[in-house]
Parts: structure tokens; C-alpha cells; sequence
């Protein structure tokens, strides 16, 4: 693993579980690099979650126009730098509400009862950028990719 | 001698009096309901203590068969007129509140002992005259006895069905309940059945027979019409309450007969038995007393001054996609190269050259001068093209909307101008019958397309585009309503104008509307009950221009109302 500067964790804990059971060959100095990667990748996935929370809740702008929710469907692959930056990507389904333009009647007069809305679900791909700072993580960027 | 009348105004023409609150105070003062069968009798000397969830309790007495006293929780014990009314082991009855502009239409169910209150009351909105309404659900209390934990509701399981009614007084009506909380009402006695009205509209279920049904007529008189209707043997007893459009009170309760007309479809999932309720307010605060989804299509300031419309310069024909048209069908080529003359009944001709899929010329036979305007054509039924443009320049911003069948050489214009006497930015439709000339085609003498009933009563529903689809009710002959769904599926918000049917063939009919005292559209369809697929153009004249635009929709069939029969003069 050394002389590369990026690890990549799929599936999270289940995926270190053997690197770890070797431990005994394995210099104490690489063990506490991944365990730290292993923390930072832990952290960033609980911060995925709230940020998916919070996008749902309305307390933080949606990564893209018109997102009603935005539900994580996978364990997110993430890749964590050794300058402090992480990149993620998770299958997610999203729920856009798109507001029906124009003026005719039927449009006026279903925004009246509360509609006049496009409603979809897609499957789409978030990703993510992370930067770190005084020790914790914050999302620095999120788009949603087909 | 006359057997039918008309008014001299629909009720969305009739200019109704701006009622004071003293006015109506006035006119409230001592009024009780009247009636014209014999009131019922059946709480006369007894005492009901009705209590409900969120409201009031209300303590009776009935002294007779016309007078109670009523405490309205704590207060104090008042006097007043009432009048009952019985369906079976239900009663109706109804009252106001001496010294206010309020009062109570109240259904106890006497198996069930439970109640179903209305509250309604006057000058509770900037039209002082339109009658305000909350529903409370509650209980006859009774000593020694639990309360009972059911309650009356609000139902979905009235939307579909419809009835001609003819109540006691003699008034006769069809009513369709083509949504969950709006109606439409033909009066065919006081207006002659000309047009279909639409009205919110509250449905209550008692049990699975019998429901309570209440509208109240808000941008026109502002009337009430509250009743309890059994769906079996389509019996009421109701109650009417409001001014009419000579401000008259009109305050009397009643009993009726009808006849079960039909039943639509309804759109919901299957086990959704539930009313659609109404959504609670953006801000988080709790719905106001009496609020109701109301379509008040006169209060969006879209009227414009004749000044207005002679100074517009924009025009969008056939311009980008709108929402209306996002099932389109294809623009056809089937004119492009002819060359032909469309003369109608009523003298008018035009001759036409089709030069390109999207552009003709016109002229007046006997003129030089072509006009160029821009077009679209789609031919539903093989040989049967509708197409339509503007003809720049002529006085009133005017439209031909044309049908023309060339396997039979007919025609049929539906031509639109902008201004009614009524407002200056409003579309206004006449139809006219014709025929086809062109080389190789020897067009009938006699046959013509015709006026039909043939549509009355079909309910059809119409998908634009994703989010946007709303059913047809084509109410009378003369008229058309529109109901939006919502997104359980339910019908909801609706509204009418007069309209127009052409049968073209079989299963092929023009169809326009009039949204007048609405936002001014005159819609045009050419409904093929084959493809179940309409192709049309829309007509509006707007504050941001004169439009011509393309309509296209996927139908489905949704049931019919067996009405037609109500309109056809009979000796």
C-alpha cells in the first residue's frame, strides 16, 4: 500500500476485516494509516447520511432543482486522500417535485389544490467531495449523476 | 306561452348585488326556514344535547314542530324558528341564530345517535352574500350512555355518481358528483338547463346509503343547497340557504325525489375510500374556520380594457410546446400542395393554398391579395384534418379552427374572436357548416356535419403530460366541465363554460369551450372515441399576447351520465 496516496474502501468494515486479521505482518505504521482511512471513511458515511437528512429536511440546498427527498440505496464507495480531501459515490433514488409551467387553466387551477407538479423517482448516482478540517469532515461538493 | 324560462343572465354573467352585512342582518332578522311539505315533528317536545369534536355543544329544546331554543356551549339559551325534515331514522334540521348572521344545519341519525353539525354564516368573506361553512362531527349525548367513539365523515365515496332531482317545491335539477369536494348543478326549472354549474362541494357519509351533500354556490349567488340523500332509492331531504340574484332570502328546507342518472369511474387506488382533505396552510398554522378550496377565476385580474387589446402587438402561433400539448400528435403534410375553397352556409368562403406544413395562404374569393398565416394540421380519422390560424389583421384578432373531411367534402369552422360584451380580452365561438371545393372532389348539396347531443353525459379524461390531466364532463349540450385530479387520483378543483358538439363521423366529434368568466379561453378538440386521442388548438387572448397553440391528450373513458334525454324539448 505504500507510494499510494489514495485507499478506496467498498462496503465498508467487511471489506478491511482480512487486512486486519493479518495484522502481525503488517508494519504498525500502515495499521495505523488504514485504521485512520477506516475512521475517516466511517465519518464520512455518517456525514453522508446526515447531509441526505438534511437535504430531505430542506436545511441544506438540494445538489440539484426540485429534489422532494433523496434516499442513499447503497453503502458509499469512498476514497480518502492523504491531503485531506475524500471523494464519494452512492447509488441513491431521488424524488423531484418539478412545478408544470405555463399559465393555462388546468395548470392554474391544479396549483390551487396543490398540485400542478411533475412527481418522478430516479435512480441516479450522488457524488460527492470532502474536505477536512480541524479534524472533521465537511461536504465540499455533491451532484447527482445519471 | 312560454314553458321554459331562461334568465336574462347565466349565473356567471348575473351582476350580484354587493350585500352589506347590515343589509344581510336585515334580511336575516326573524327568518326561519319555510317549507312546503309538512315539517317533521319528531323532536317537537324533546330535549338533544349534540356534542361535537372540535366545535360546539349544542343544547336543544323544541317547543314544536317550528320553534327550539338553542344554547350554544356555555352561552345562553335562545329562541328560534326551525324546520325539520325525515329520512327514515335520520333528520334534518336547520336554524339561525337570533342576532347574528349565523346559523345551524344539523343531521342526527336517530339509530345511530350520531350528528353531523353544519355551522354556516354570512359576511365572512369579501362577497358578504356567499354563505361560510364548518362541518363538526359529534353525538346526541345521552344520560347514563358512553359516547359513541364513530363518527360521520368526509367521503370519497360519493364522487362519480350523479341524480336528477326534483324537489318538492318543484325545482328540478340534475346534480353530478364528478370530484370529491366540488359538484356541478344543471338547473333545468329556474335556468332553463342551457349550462352545467360547478360549486365546492362537501360530502359527508352517513352510512353506506346515506350521505349528506353541501354546496354553496361561491362566485355567483353564494347560495347553499345542503341535503341528505339516500343513493338507493334516491330520496332527499335538504335545505336551501342564501340570497338570490334579486337578493331575495331564500331559506327553506325541502324534500325530494331524483333518479340515479349513473356512475363515473373513480380514479383513486384500489381501497382509498378516503376523502381528499383539505391540505393545511404552507406556514404551518392550522386551517382557518370554513376554509375550502374555491375556484374564484374572476379575482386573477387576467380582464383586460378594449384600449388593452387593440395595443397588443405579441402573437405566439403554434410557438413552443406548452403543457397541453406534450401528447400532440403528429403535424401532418395531408394539406401541403392543395389547393381548395372552404364556402360555408352562412356565405363565407375562403380559398386556401397550402404551401408548406406550417405555412397557407387565404383570400376571400374575388380578392387578389393572399394572406400568408402560419398553421398546423393533424389528421386524426384518415381523410379528416383539423388545422387552424389567425387571420391577421381582421377586427376582432380573429381565428378559423377548421375540421375538413375530405372523404366526404365537409367542413366545419369554429371561428373565434377575441371580445365578449362582457370583457374586451374574452373569447367568443360560432360554428359554421360547409363544404369542401376542390378539383376531383363534387361535395354534398345537402349533408352537412351537425350539432349532436351524442357527447352529453360522457365523462372522458384527458392526460396532456406528465402532472396534467384533467377529465371532460360534457354536462348539457351547451356546456363542458373540467375537473383536475389530484394526486391520490381524486377528483378535485373544477370549473365550466359553455360549449358546442359536431358530430364529424362515428366516433369523431369537434368539441369547443368557452371559458368565459374565466381566463377567456376558447379551447377547441377534435375527441376521436377510436384512438382515444384528441388533437386541438387553444385561443387565448392574454396580457401577454394573442395565442394560437396546439393541444394534444391521451383519453380514457371514465362512464357516462344517462342526462341527454333532460334536454331535448318535448311537447
Amino acid at each position: 500500500m505504500k507510494g499510494t496516496t489514495r485507499r478506496k474502501f467498498f462496503g465498508g468494515a467487511a471489506a478491511l476485516a482480512a487486512p486486519l486479521a493479518a495484522g502481525t505482518a503488517v508494519a504498525s505504521d500502515d495499521l495505523a494509516a488504514r485504521l485512520a482511512v477506516l475512521e475517516d471513511s466511517s465519518a464520512i458515511r455518517t456525514l453522508l447520511l446526515h447531509w441526505a437528512r438534511d437535504v430531505n429536511a430542506g436545511k441544506i440546498t438540494a445538489p440539484a432543482p426540485n429534489v422532494r427527498s433523496l434516499t442513499l440505496d447503497a453503502d458509499a464507495a469512498i476514497a480518502v486522500d492523504a491531503n485531506g480531501t475524500a471523494t464519494a459515490r452512492v447509488p441513491c433514488t431521488v424524488e423531484t417535485v418539478t412545478p408544470i409551467g405555463g399559465n393555462e387553466t388546468l395548470v392554474e387551477m391544479a396549483r390551487l389544490q396543490g398540485d400542478g407538479v411533475v412527481r418522478r423517482a430516479e435512480r441516479l448516482a450522488l457524488h460527492s467531495t470532502f474536505v477536512k478540517r480541524d479534524g472533521f469532515w465537511h461536504v465540499a461538493n455533491a451532484e447527482l449523476r445519471t | 306561452m312560454q314553458t321554459i324560462a331562461y334568465p336574462k343572465e347565466q349565473l356567471h354573467r348575473t351582476a350580484y348585488t354587493k350585500l352589506t352585512e347590515a343589509q344581510i342582518a336585515a334580511k336575516l332578522a326573524g327568518a326561519a326556514p319555510k317549507s312546503v311539505s309538512p315539517l317533521s315533528e319528531v323532536f317537537a317536545g324533546k330535549q338533544l344535547r349534540i356534542v361535537t369534536d372540535n366545535g360546539p355543544t349544542l343544547s336543544y329544546r323544541f317547543a314544536s314542530k317550528n320553534r327550539l331554543s338553542v344554547a350554544e356551549s356555555d352561552g345562553r339559551a335562545v329562541e328560534a324558528g326551525y324546520g325539520a325534515l325525515t329520512l327514515d331514522d335520520v333528520t334534518l334540521f336547520s336554524h339561525l341564530v337570533p342576532g347574528t348572521q349565523r346559523g345551524y344545519h344539523v343531521v342526527v341519525d336517530r339509530a345511530s345517535n350520531l350528528a353531523c353539525v353544519f355551522e354556516v354564516w354570512f359576511s365572512g368573506f369579501t362577497d358578504n352574500r356567499e354563505v361560510q361553512r364548518e362541518i363538526y362531527f359529534g353525538y346526541v349525548a345521552e344520560a347514563g350512555k358512553q359516547a359513541p367513539t364513530a363518527r360521520h365523515s368526509l367521503t370519497n365515496r360519493v364522487e362519480g355518481k350523479g341524480f336528477h332531482w326534483t324537489q318538492d317545491t318543484g325545482v328540478e335539477t340534475l346534480e353530478l358528483y364528478p370530484s370529491t369536494f366540488y359538484s356541478n348543478f344543471v338547473e333545468l326549472s329556474r335556468l332553463g338547463g342551457e349550462l352545467g354549474f360547478c360549486a365546492p362541494t362537501d360530502y359527508v357519509k352517513i352510512d353506506d346509503e346515506l350521505y349528506v351533500y353541501s354546496r354553496v354556490e361561491c362566485e355567483f349567488s353564494g347560495v347553499q343547497t345542503l341535503y341528505v340523500f339516500d343513493a338507493n332509492r334516491a330520496e332527499q331531504v335538504g335545505v336551501r340557504l342564501g340570497f338570490d340574484a334579486s337578493d331575495a332570502l331564500e331559506y327553506y328546507v325541502f324534500t325530494g325525489r331524483g333518479e340515479w342518472v349513473g356512475q363515473l369511474a373513480q380514479f383513486e387506488r384500489f381501497g382509498d375510500t378516503a376523502a381528499t382533505p383539505m391540505p393545511p396552510p404552507a406556514n404551518g398554522q392550522p386551517l382557518a374556520k370554513g376554509a375550502r378550496r374555491v375556484y374564484r377565476p374572476m379575482r386573477n385580474n387576467w380582464q383586460m380594457t378594449k384600449e388593452e387589446v387593440a395595443a397588443l402587438t405579441e402573437k405566439a402561433v403554434f410557438g413552443p410546446p406548452s403543457p397541453m400539448a406534450g401528447n400532440k400528435g403528429p403535424v401532418s403534410d395531408y394539406l401541403v400542395g392543395k389547393q381548395l375553397t372552404l364556402r360555408f352556409d352562412n356565405g363565407v368562403a375562403a380559398e386556401y393554398r397550402f404551401d408548406a406544413i406550417d405555412t397557407l395562404h387565404w383570400r376571400r374569393p374575388g380578392d387578389s391579395a393572399w394572406h400568408e398565416e402560419r398553421y398546423e394540421a393533424w389528421e386524426s380519422a384518415p381523410g379528416v384534418v383539423m388545422f387552424g390560424h389567425l387571420l391577421t389583421g381582421a377586427p376582432q384578432n380573429d381565428c378559423y379552427k377548421l375540421v375538413a373531411d375530405f372523404d366526404h367534402g365537409l367542413v366545419t369552422c369554429i371561428h373565434g374572436t377575441i371580445g365578449s360584451q362582457y370583457i374586451a380580452n374574452e373569447a367568443q365561438a360560432e360554428t359554421w357548416f360547409g363544404v369542401i371545393e376542390m378539383a376531383g372532389m363534387t361535395p354534398p348539396k345537402y349533408r352537412r356535419h351537425q350539432f349532436t347531443d351524442e357527447l352529453v353525459g360522457h365523462a372522458v379524461t384527458w392526460n396532456y403530460s406528465p402532472g396534467l390531466t384533467s377529465m371532460h364532463l360534457y354536462t348539457t349540450p351547451h356546456s363542458l366541465s373540467w375537473i383536475i385530479f389530484g394526486d391520490s387520483g381524486a377528483g378535485g378543483m373544477e370549473w365550466s363554460g359553455p360549449a358546442s358538439y359536431v358530430k364529424i363521423r362515428d366516433e369523431l366529434y369537434l368539441a369547443y369551450w368557452l371559458e368565459e368568466a374565466c381566463n377567456g379561453t376558447l379551447g377547441t378538440i377534435l375527441v376521436n372515441l377510436r384512438t382515444m386521442h384528441d388533437c386541438g388548438i387553444g385561443y387565448h387572448c392574454g396580457k401577454d399576447g394573442l395565442r394560437l397553440s396546439a393541444m394534444g391528450a391521451h383519453a380514457r373513458h371514465a362512464g357516462r351520465f344517462d342526462i341527454a334525454k333532460y334536454y331535448r324539448l318535448k311537447a
